[in-house]
């Protein structure tokens, strides 16, 4: 596999994990923007176990996921507290907070960068595996009793409450959860691109989060899958006349996606009418009968 | 003492321009329920067309109407891109969608004016320059000024809001847009003069900043619109007195953390005390009752 291939799918892979990480809030009627926040927690602290300790990457991995939860877990409280705008733009504020926290902690090497991180060879394999893994455990997770108490959230929060389900619990976990995915991002960021800067982790990256999340369709875990390769690749493979233009490509495509097919590339109903498909194809006899 | 007066002029002036932020914020609010995350932007935008103009011609007063001119221009183009999703009853999705219009004009400050850097005014376009001294602290006339610029333009617009029939009319469609509709209140008209207005406004705090800072750059879009954004929340959606008084206070604490704080810790406790504040308040903290 070539160098830029590699790096093109691992970046592609960490997209669609932070992608994930933004779709759980939003399985539960939230806008949460505080992936990237977590990111950049994830991304220091497999940065800095790597450069320090020399720890391999899937001691990293899991080092990431740890702090992911502690990170995730205490915003979650306040979160929970609040919903709709309020979550959203609060949780733009972690951004910042975070931001201005590193660039004034010495020792993850300030507005300078933590340079130094291990290049792991394997990279884009390992990426692929977690992909899967973690795509796994997604599905299974929004087929499960919590994945079903967060579509009532969604639905409507006071119907949910009626009928039982804890909402601030059921928040605490999504955010949480979706902590995770973006903490697993962040450290597989970190071994890619091997230099992480404060500012990487800003409102652009953000802007790009929101855009596949949206241009892919919010209300499965496919849509992602088919958005983040392509509009990355408009960054790398593209001439250089228009990766130029890639920002006000990225913002144009979600301004017309919000206003003209607000669900998405991938739609529920598409993906009912594929699953029907291949149900079809196995169980003809029983269809028909 | 001298420090702490000096920072007090400085920050109850940034606190002046915050005010008037989320002033043209709340007027979009009132009259599309929209958390307009990219107005900051476009008065960033305007300040860098001011200043493109004055470059190209060297007239003050013609960088200022073309100023006018693009708030008004920018904010109005902006408008149809909300209604569809302001009748859906979208609110999440326009805060995205605000924040791609943000990005936009920030990218196009970027590559269109001065390739990037940071435009920096000339003192025609400043104004006022001189400073003067009280006691020990040097204070600026400028920042006086833009103070009582501040003051007016909150006044005038206050006014408009609750004595005029338009005023009226957008206030009550923040109120429920059905009823307001049924009661024949213009859906189009209403939103476009709410929009024109918070254009104006934007050219207004684009001149303010001007004569307080004195440059502007690409990134100040974002800082200020979070800022803004947050500030409005602290207040309350939809809150204009709470709202400019919440500002001039959150000017003051930030311009305190400047001075007194070590490093550049003042952006983290700004953030930190305004999130800790909403989330113990989500209504708002001048909020009365629950808004659904």
């Amino acid at each position: 596999m070539s160098s830029g291939l590699a790096y093109f799918i691992t970046l592609v892979v960490v997209y669609i994990l932070v992608v994930w990480g933004a779709l759980i809030p939003f399985r539960a009627g939230l806008l949460y923007n505080g992936t990237v926040y977590v990111m950049a927690i994830g991304g220091y602290t497999a940065g800095f176990l790597s450069k320090t300790i020399g720890l391999n990457f899937w001691l990293c991995i899991i080092a990431a996921i740890i702090t992911g939860l502690i990170f995730g877990f205490i915003p979650a409280l306040g979160f929970s507290r609040t919903n709709g705008i309020v979550t959203a733009i609060s949780s733009m504020a972690l951004i910042f907070i975070i931001q201005s926290i590193i660039k004034n902690i010495s020792f993850l090497g300030g507005t300078r960068g933590l340079r130094g991180i291990q290049k792991v060879p394997a990279l884009p394999w390992f990426a692929l595996i977690i992909l899967v893994v973690f795509g796994a455990f997604l599905y299974r997770l929004f087929n499960s009793r919590i994945g079903r108490a967060w579509e009532a959230i969604a639905t409507d929060p006071q119907m949910a409450q009626t009928l039982g389900v804890d909402t601030k619990r059921m928040t605490i976990v999504a955010l949480t959860l979706s902590s995770v995915f973006a903490a697993v991002g962040g450290a597989v960021f970190a071994f890619n691109i091997r230099v992480i800067y404060p500012g990487t982790f800003s409102f652009t990256f953000l802007l790009n989060v929101m855009t596949m999340l949206f241009v892919g369709g919010r209300f499965t875990q496919w849509g992602v899958i088919i958005s983040a390769p392509l509009l990355w690749s408009i960054n790398v493979y593209m001439p250089e006349s228009v990766q130029k233009l890639s920002n006000y490509i990225f913002a144009g495509l979600l301004i017309i996606v919000l206003m003209l097919r607000p669900e998405g590339l991938v739609t529920r109903k598409m993906v009912l009418q594929i699953k029907k498909f291949f149900t079809g194809l196995f169980h003809r006899n029983t269809e028909t009968a | 003492m001298e420090l702490f007066l000096a920072q007090l002029v400085s920050g109850l002036s940034t606190g002046g321009i915050y005010a008037l932020l989320v002033l043209g914020m709340n007027l979009i609010t009132l009259v599309r329920n929209v958390v307009h995350h990219g107005f900051s932007h476009t008065c960033i935008f305007t300040m860098a067309v001011g200043w493109l103009i004055y470059n190209e011609t060297g007239m003050p007063w013609l960088a200022f109407l073309a100023m006018f001119a693009a708030g008004v221009i920018v904010t109005i183009l902006t408008e149809p891109l909300f209604r569809p999703l302001s009748k859906r009853g979208a609110d999440l999705e326009t805060i995205v969608l605000a924040m791609g219009v943000g990005i936009i004009l920030s990218e196009l400050i970027v590559n269109f004016f001065n390739s990037g850097q940071v435009l920096s005014f000339n003192d025609d376009m400043k104004i006022f320059t001189t400073k003067f001294q009280v006691g020990a602290i040097t204070v600026s006339v400028a920042s006086i000024v833009a103070l009582a610029a501040c003051v007016v333009i909150a006044i005038i617009i206050s006014m408009y809001l609750f004595k005029s029939s338009e005023g009226r009319a957008m206030r009550a469609m923040a109120q429920n847009l059905r009823v307001a509709k049924m009661l024949g209140v213009p859906f189009g008209k209403t939103g476009v003069l709410g929009f024109f207005i918070a254009g104006l406004l934007a050219a207004a705090i684009g001149v303010v900043c001007i004569m307080c800072l004195g440059y502007c750059n690409a990134e100040m879009g974002d800082s200020f619109a979070t800022k803004a954004v947050i500030l409005m929340l602290f207040a309350g959606q939809g809150d204009i007195k709470g709202g400019i008084l919440s500002s001039i206070l959150m000017g003051v604490v930030e311009a305190m953390a400047l001075a007194y704080l070590p490093g550049r810790w003042a952006e983290a406790i700004f953030y930190g005390f305004m999130m800790i504040i909403i989330i113990i308040k989500p209504n708002g903290l001048f909020a009365r009752k629950a808004k659904n």
